[in-house]
């Protein structure tokens, strides 16, 4: 069975690698280049410091893209990290309550929330990006009403070991992380609610034809992103020791660039959660490369802004070479 | 039928509106009109200033004032805006903690051509002699006193990580200048430099990535608590607990907590409540056309473990 010839073979087999592997290939590059430039961006503590750096972004990304993947938009979880961190702190002083009631409380937060921003757009017909934009701002001024303005401080041992801890050898948050993305893609490949969330992303009213619950699976995907965010606020207090009302302040901003530069489409059905690790990593690399080699922050932020153009570019023209 | 009931609708409320200013402007005889202050605030989710805020309200509440309190949010043109809004509502004095030295003069402009009396408290602008006076402390004598506490511990010579706020703000460039004033003439060298914003988990992976970098120091200024505390668990998270002193300003309860447990080296004792009580107070005597200074320092103080204990909550 033969095709058409190809025109330019070696041109073609390029650009079938750069669709498939552009990413990675972007990602190596990167590193490559911060190593050249410091001979200690290699070194195991630095690269274990990374994957620590990541783990939390990294989660409320992932939660970030399967909103995306539904078609939907969320730019709450900053908000949502505040709130859900201040709630955990305030039940995680020292001989009060047992530890996993934080680590609920949290999640139930953020879930929460995320439902509320389901429940508005899928229902009330209202735009993702109006309602997250409604909730990231209520949830700003939910967690300062929740703390009163200070900071919650005095937290205990096991909850400051949340985060802190380490699983022979490995910093647990890279632990979580690595969990949250294995539950996450098992969710969104294997099981049914998964497909038809790509589904609705991809085309909402062939899906609504084909029988899918629409409403049902935006409050789910939602609600999922939420109960992610909540966990990411949760693991946030736990490093930073402190129930803080502005922790979390820009997350969403990175976290959908984690996604769209992962591959995730803006317009909805498609994306894949290990794009989204490489994206947070590509984010979470230049911010660690560019500290260690004493680059003021200013220009972190237009370097960061530049691959964030860049790397959708690229991921844009190799798709459409397809 | 409708229309009649919408237009009575209308007329009872514009009726009412009328009534109810009415009854606010006309004081009872015999009772002094009461001094309106308005202040437009950085921000108020930071934790020092909302000691400040506190104090402010409760001095307020004591002599009876009327005080609104704005939240500028951070935003430089913000706090322009409110000041405008405050001016507009005609209140008697105006008090602004402005975000940003260059940012918020249009603010203080604005004041002045209108002829409201306006002061700047706990940070200062470009234009300050054109406002009625700075309640605060000095940004450059808090970054002095955590150098000579640098100084004192160290013997005369270190290499410095300095973690510094926003750039532009006030309390970054008077900091670092006390600081290197402090420094000056002894053998102090800043290796590293970088803003953290004031927020404690941009100061954790600050210092991470430092202590990664290859760059040896073995001292750390950091220009707040917040910023510290970050610092201070990277620190001892990399088994550096002794062989890098962190340094912070403020004396927030936790970084008094950790410097009595010999954590921290040292912090900067700001007296936020001192600083607001005063601020309702020089506003209360500005409004009743009292002369007040020019300048009202409350003074920093240096907090090690010798005298934590007066501080501790």
């Amino acid at each position: 069975m033969k095709g058409p010839a190809l025109k330019n073979p070696p041109r073609e087999l390029a650009g079938m690698i750069l669709s498939k592997f552009g990413i990675y290939i972007a990602f190596i590059v990167l590193c490559v280049i911060m190593s050249t430039l410091s001979p200690y961006f290699l070194r195991v503590k630095n690269v274990l410091n990374i994957l620590n750096q990541v783990s939390i972004i990294g989660i409320i990304a992932l939660g970030s893209t399967v909103v995306l993947i539904s078609g939907g938009l969320d730019l709450s979880p900053g908000a949502v990290v505040a709130v859900a961190g201040v709630m955990a702190a305030h039940f995680g002083h020292p001989g009060q309550y047992p530890v996993f009631v934080p680590i609920v409380v949290a999640i139930m937060t953020g879930m929460l929330f995320g439902m509320f921003n389901g429940f508005v757009t899928a229902v009330g017909g209202v735009p993702p990006f109006i309602v997250t934009l409604g909730t990231l701002s209520i949830g700003k001024g939910l967690a300062m009403l929740a703390c009163g303005g200070m900071q919650v401080i005095d937290l205990s041992p096991a909850f400051v070991s949340i985060a802190g801890g380490d699983l022979f050898g490995i910093p647990i948050l890279i632990v979580l992380f690595a969990l949250c993305f294995l539950v996450l893609n098992f969710v969104m490949t294997k099981m049914r609610f998964g497909r038809r969330a790509y589904a609705v992303g991809g085309n909402e009213l062939s899906a609504h034809a084909s029988g899918v619950n629409v409403k049902a699976v935006k409050i789910g995907i939602y609600g999922l992103a939420g109960a992610l965010s909540g966990f990411g606020g949760l693991l946030l207090a736990s490093r930073t020791v402190v129930g803080s009302p502005i922790a979390g302040s820009g997350y969403e901003l990175d976290a959908i660039a984690a996604a769209v530069i992962g591959g995730t489409s803006t317009t909805g059905g498609i994306g894949v959660l290990s794009g989204t690790i490489i994206g947070a990593l590509i984010i979470q690399v230049i911010s660690n490369g560019l500290d260690m080699l004493n680059v003021a922050s200013y220009y972190q932020q237009i370097v960061k802004g530049l691959i964030i153009i860049i790397a959708v570019f690229i991921d844009m023209r190799s798709k459409r070479g397809e | 039928m409708k229309k009649i009931l919408l237009v009575a609708a209308l007329s009872a409320a514009l009726v009412g509106t009328v009534f109810a200013a009415g009854g606010k402007e006309a004081a009872p005889a015999g009772k002094a009109k009461v001094i309106r202050v308005g202040a437009s605030m950085q921000w108020l989710n930071d934790s020092y200033i909302r000691l400040v805020t506190n104090a402010m309200e409760a001095r307020a509440k004591e002599l009876g004032i009327e005080l609104t309190i704005l939240d500028g949010e951070g935003k430089a043109e913000k706090q322009i805006a409110q000041v405008e809004s405050l001016i507009a509502q005609e209140y008697d004095v105006i008090i602004i903690n402005p975000m940003s030295l260059e940012g918020c003069a249009p603010a203080i402009d604005a004041a002045v051509k209108a002829g409201v009396p306006i002061f700047t408290l706990v940070s200062i602008v470009k234009n300050q002699e054109k406002a009625v006076t700075y309640v605060g402390s000095d940004a450059p004598e808090s970054g002095k006193i955590q150098g000579e506490m640098i100084v004192k511990a160290t013997g005369g010579k270190g290499n410095v990580a300095l973690m510094m706020g926003p750039i532009g703000h006030d309390a970054q460039i008077g900091r670092k200048k006390g600081l290197m004033d402090a420094f000056a003439g002894k053998d102090y060298k800043v290796v590293v430099e970088q803003t953290a914003n004031w927020q404690r988990d941009q100061g954790l992976q600050l210092m991470e990535n430092w202590l990664q970098s290859g760059q040896k120091f073995d001292i750390v200024a950091a220009q707040n608590d917040n910023m510290a505390m970050g610092a201070l668990m990277a620190v001892e998270k990399a088994g550096l607990a002794g062989k890098v002193l962190v340094f912070g300003i403020d004396a927030t309860a936790d970084a008094c907590v950790a410097v009595q447990e010999g954590r921290l080296s040292g912090t900067v004792f700001q007296d936020a409540a001192g600083q607001g009580k005063k601020a309702v107070e020089v506003a209360q005597q500005i409004a009743m056309g009292e002369k007040v200074e020019k300048i009202i320092f409350i003074p920093y103080l240096p907090v090690d473990k010798s005298n934590v204990a007066n501080y501790l909550k």
